[in-house]
């Protein structure tokens, strides 16, 4: 069935065949976006139920000028920026408390052992590196950011980016140019630090 | 479909080119994004200097790393239900609270009515009838005490001075 019947049927008739097979279609897209800015897998599916959320609410402001798709990519975007906002202003805060809870954080330090093996270490620094990453990518200008995630998460061609950002094309080859150096700086960083 | 648009951005002299110049295209050398003569200039780069094969290395693995982050994704079947679930409780909750709403703001209406209401009668209100009928009263009740207690024993001050007269005779 077409995106134009489905969201028809879920304005009109408010449907929830039609918005589940919606969901079922869309569900990819939407929680790999997520997750090209959110630290884990069931962060970025929880997400996708928000943004589904206000895909619902929003349907009946939708209009047939760009693709359904577009649409969906903005709303779970922005959703994933006011997770990411949401999160810092949280830890900001949560710092204050700090001093309070000084014994349970410190249990939660993870000493390295001599008996630590070579497998766990690497697992260690493979979650290090997810989470360098996800903080390198978290940490560059708003639309590098989003230009970067949709490029390499989504496998959006330069042009379908300019779409959904709606800018235009050079903009989006500027934007993904100076995001990967800017990445790799951050990353080398995290290289040198681990050694 | 990738839009590959080979980027020109090959330096006029690429001797002046420093390591750091050659790792910030690292990222757009593994995609494949560079002029062919800039890919020799790196491949030529990395031959002769370890630390930067280095750094091409870990950003390969972070390639991989996105790759991997990617197929993590799991279709799951129950998510349309969970979203459906979600969206009729929202709706319930939020006709629960117009309907709270409505009824505070009618009885906050009627409330803030009455008191307007107050107001107004309390400013237009003039009580003159029983105004007159008690000025009237009380010069009734005067006439009545001076006739029946002249003022000079009425007033307290002559009773003090005549006192004072009493005592000051000898």
């Amino acid at each position: 069935m077409e995106d134009r019947e489905l969201v028809q049927k879920i304005i009109q008739n408010n449907d929830h065949i039609a918005f589940s097979l919606l969901v079922y279609k869309y569900q990819k897209l939407v929680v790999n976006t997520c997750r090209g800015f959110v630290d884990s897998y069931s962060d970025a599916e929880d997400l996708s139920q928000d943004v589904f959320i206000e895909l619902f609410e929003s349907l009946p402001n939708f209009r047939n000028e760009s693709k359904l798709s577009t649409w969906i990519y903005r709303i779970a975007v922005n959703k994933s920026l006011n997770y990411i906002r949401k999160r810092k202003r949280e830890s900001f805060f949560g710092g204050f408390s700090l001093p309070f809870n000084s014994k349970e954080n410190e249990t939660q330090i993870i000493q390295p052992t001599a008996s630590a093996s070579s497998e766990a270490d690497h697992g260690l620094k493979t979650k290090e590196l997810h989470t360098a990453i996800k903080s390198a990518i978290n940490s560059l200008p708003k639309n590098q950011r989003i230009a970067f995630v949709l490029n390499k998460y989504q496998d959006l061609s330069y042009k379908e980016v300019a779409e959904v950002m709606d800018i235009s094309l050079s903009s989006v080859e500027s934007l993904i140019f100076r995001a990967k150096g800017n990445l790799q700086g951050l990353l080398s960083d995290f290289y040198k630090n681990i050694g | 479909m990738q839009v590959f648009r080979k980027l020109i951005v090959k330096p006029i002299n690429s001797k002046k080119m420093n390591c750091k110049d050659y790792n910030k295209l690292f990222l757009s050398y593994l995609d494949g994004e560079l002029h062919q003569d800039l890919v020799s200039d790196i491949k030529r780069h990395i031959e002769g200097c370890k630390s930067c094969a280095s750094e091409l290395e870990g950003l390969k693995r972070v390639y991989m790393i996105i790759e991997e982050e990617k197929s993590e994704f799991n279709q799951n079947p129950f998510l349309a239900a969970k979203i459906t679930a979600n969206i009729q409780n929202k709706d319930v909750n939020t006709s629960q609270n117009t309907f709270s709403i409505r009824y505070l703001t009618i009885a906050s209406l009627a409330a803030a009515g009455l008191v307007i209401g107050i107001l107004i009668g309390t400013l237009y209100y003039t009580p003159s009838s029983t105004v007159q009928e008690n000025s009237e009263t009380t010069q009734v009740w005067d006439q009545l005490a001076d006739d029946y207690m002249p003022e000079v024993d009425n007033n307290p001050y002559n009773v003090v001075i005549n006192s004072n007269e009493t005592q000051e005779k000898p």
